[in-house]
């Protein structure tokens, strides 16, 4: 079975609810796709403020 | 104390700067130079929180960098041209180091720099700023030698060597190895003909960003001749295996004795330098190819972060949505990769407790969490992308680097998640990792006094996560 999962990014929520793509054995409903952008941050170990 | 408005009419205009420090001392606290330190802090967060807005240094440091050139016989007093240069444009990291050297300054020598600086107002509004703008004085411990300036005398260091080193050139010394700091005491005319029958060199290093003292030694002198090069500062290998390595320090090397009336006299200069074991992070460069998804939930699922899942019951159909911002840290005092800890705050509900529940529940809901990587998740994403992974002393020199600010990201989305009563959605997250190039510099050659003199440019590969997909799932009916 297949478990790599495409790049939905560009498809809406709209037309992945009618495909069957499964993540986990769960339905998608979408893929978003996001730039990560620097950022300054006061960080304790495991938690962010 | 200053009003947003007072600080921009302020500018870049030093003296005004300075005039309206003054102003504000006296209105406050009289003319007292006990408690100048407390008054011009006051003055600066006056500057920095009027108004709920913060002005940070950013804001002020034109005004004193324009204040340079008045304040410059002062810095080419009391600083090394070496240390001028390493500063740069930086001009709160240069204020500091001359509020450092002002500290050491009496009342007599700081009304001196009146005569020098004609551009300001007077002697004791320099010393109230630089005071202010400069380290906290409760960091000069008991330990650490009081003296009296000699403005007659000037502690030169000898043949200093300098490399390029992350754009500008620095002062760079060996870890492994004895370090000798050779120093001159002249005077306008050329050198003193003179022993001293007994003196003290005392080597203070300090954290260059906080001033924090990390390393302090006393060397007492018999009969030094001072008309030759004094070649008795010295740091041995194991003094330096406790001075933090690649990392930006302070070395203030003073040279102090008694005067005729039993009073610390003495001269003092001050260095930036950093101390180097094998491998000095540099940076990281440009991007090598396109991202690389970890899109397989088996293969990368080490890398897929379950961030929410949930539903909602009691209400046929129920729609949440979420502000979501997600972290990518690194820390470099860990190995493995972890999970931040989720942080979930619901802004808004339609349904209050013990209300009866509506036939369509609405949430809005803000969510934090992210991934961190530790050192050893660094190599395993290098091994999972088939590239060679980092040898532990580069790793052990990225851990004590800044390389965790260059690493710290974010993204921040807005998703709705929505279903039936007894559905269970999922809310995951997954990366696309980038390679880049890190540069980093080896130790080349080293010369008789521990100074680093060649620095070999090294290139290697590090990955970075570049973009998240954030993916939301249903249970199927």
């Amino acid at each position: 079975m297949e478990t790599k999962l495409p790049d939905l990014s560009q498809m809406s929520s709209k037309t992945l609810e009618l495909e069957t793509v499964l993540v986990n054995g769960q339905k998608l409903l979408f893929d978003k796709k996001v730039k990560l952008m620097p950022v300054e941050i006061e960080k304790q170990k495991g938690k962010i403020d | 104390m200053f009003s947003p408005e007072a600080i921009l009419a302020i500018g870049d205009d030093p003296q005004k700067l300075f005039l309206a420090i003054k102003d504000a001392v006296q209105k406050t606290e009289g003319t007292s130079t006990s408690n100048v330190t407390n008054v011009v802090e006051k003055a600066q967060n006056g500057i920095e929180k009027s108004n709920g807005q913060k002005y940070s240094e950013a804001k002020v440091a034109p005004a004193l960098l324009a204040a340079l050139p008045a304040l410059m016989p002062v810095i080419e007093k009391a600083l090394d041209p070496k240390l001028i240069e390493a500063v740069g444009n930086q001009p709160v990291k240069l204020f500091k180091a001359i509020g450092d050297a002002v500290l050491k300054m009496d009342e007599q020598e700081i009304k001196h720099l009146e005569a020098i600086n004609p551009g300001v107002d007077t002697a004791d509004d320099i010393a109230k700023m630089l005071i202010g703008m400069s380290i906290n004085s409760s960091m000069y411990k008991e330990d650490i030698i009081d003296f009296k300036l000699i403005k007659s005398l000037n502690l030169n260091f000898k043949n200093t060597k300098t490399v390029n080193f992350k754009n500008k050139q620095r002062v760079l010394y060996g870890k492994n190895q004895r370090i000798a700091i050779p120093f001159e005491i002249t005077t306008s005319n050329g050198r003193l003909n003179k022993i001293l029958k007994k003196s003290v060199i005392q080597i203070l290093i300090k954290d260059a960003e906080t001033m924090a003292l990390v390393f302090r030694k006393d060397i007492k002198l018999v009969n030094v001749d001072i008309s030759i090069d004094v070649n008795e500062a010295y740091l041995t290998v194991e003094e330096i295996k406790g001075i933090p390595s690649n990392k930006e320090l302070k070395l203030e090397v003073s040279h102090v004795r008694k005067s005729n009336n039993n009073e610390n006299i003495g001269v003092f200069k001050s260095h930036y330098i950093h101390f180097i074991e094998s491998y000095i992070f540099d940076r990281i460069g440009e991007e090598i190819g396109e991202p690389i998804p970890l899109n397989d939930i088996n293969v990368h699922r080490n890398y897929w972060h379950k961030i929410w899942e949930g539903g909602f019951s009691q209400s046929n159909r129920w729609h949440v949505e979420f502000d979501l911002k997600y972290y990518y840290l690194l820390n470099t005092n860990s190995q493995d990769l972890s999970r931040l800890e989720t942080k979930k705050s619901i802004t808004e509900d339609n349904v209050e407790s013990g209300q009866e529940h509506p036939g369509r529940r609405k949430v809005k809901a803000k969510l934090k969490s992210g991934t961190e990587l530790g050192m050893q998740a660094i190599n395993d994403v290098l091994a999972l992308l088939n590239q060679p992974v980092l040898e532990a002393s580069i790793l052990e020199v990225l851990s004590k680097s800044d390389l965790e600010k260059v690493f710290q990201q974010v993204s921040r989305m807005r998703l709705e998640m929505k279903g039936r009563e007894g559905d269970t959605s999922t809310l995951w997250a997954y990366p696309e990792m980038s390679l880049y190039k890190l540069h980093l510099s080896q130790i080349g050659d080293v010369d008789a006094y521990g100074q680093v003199v060649r620095l070999t440019p090294i290139e290697k590969v590090i990955p970075k996560p570049n973009f998240i997909h954030f993916i939301g799932t249903t249970s199927e009916r």
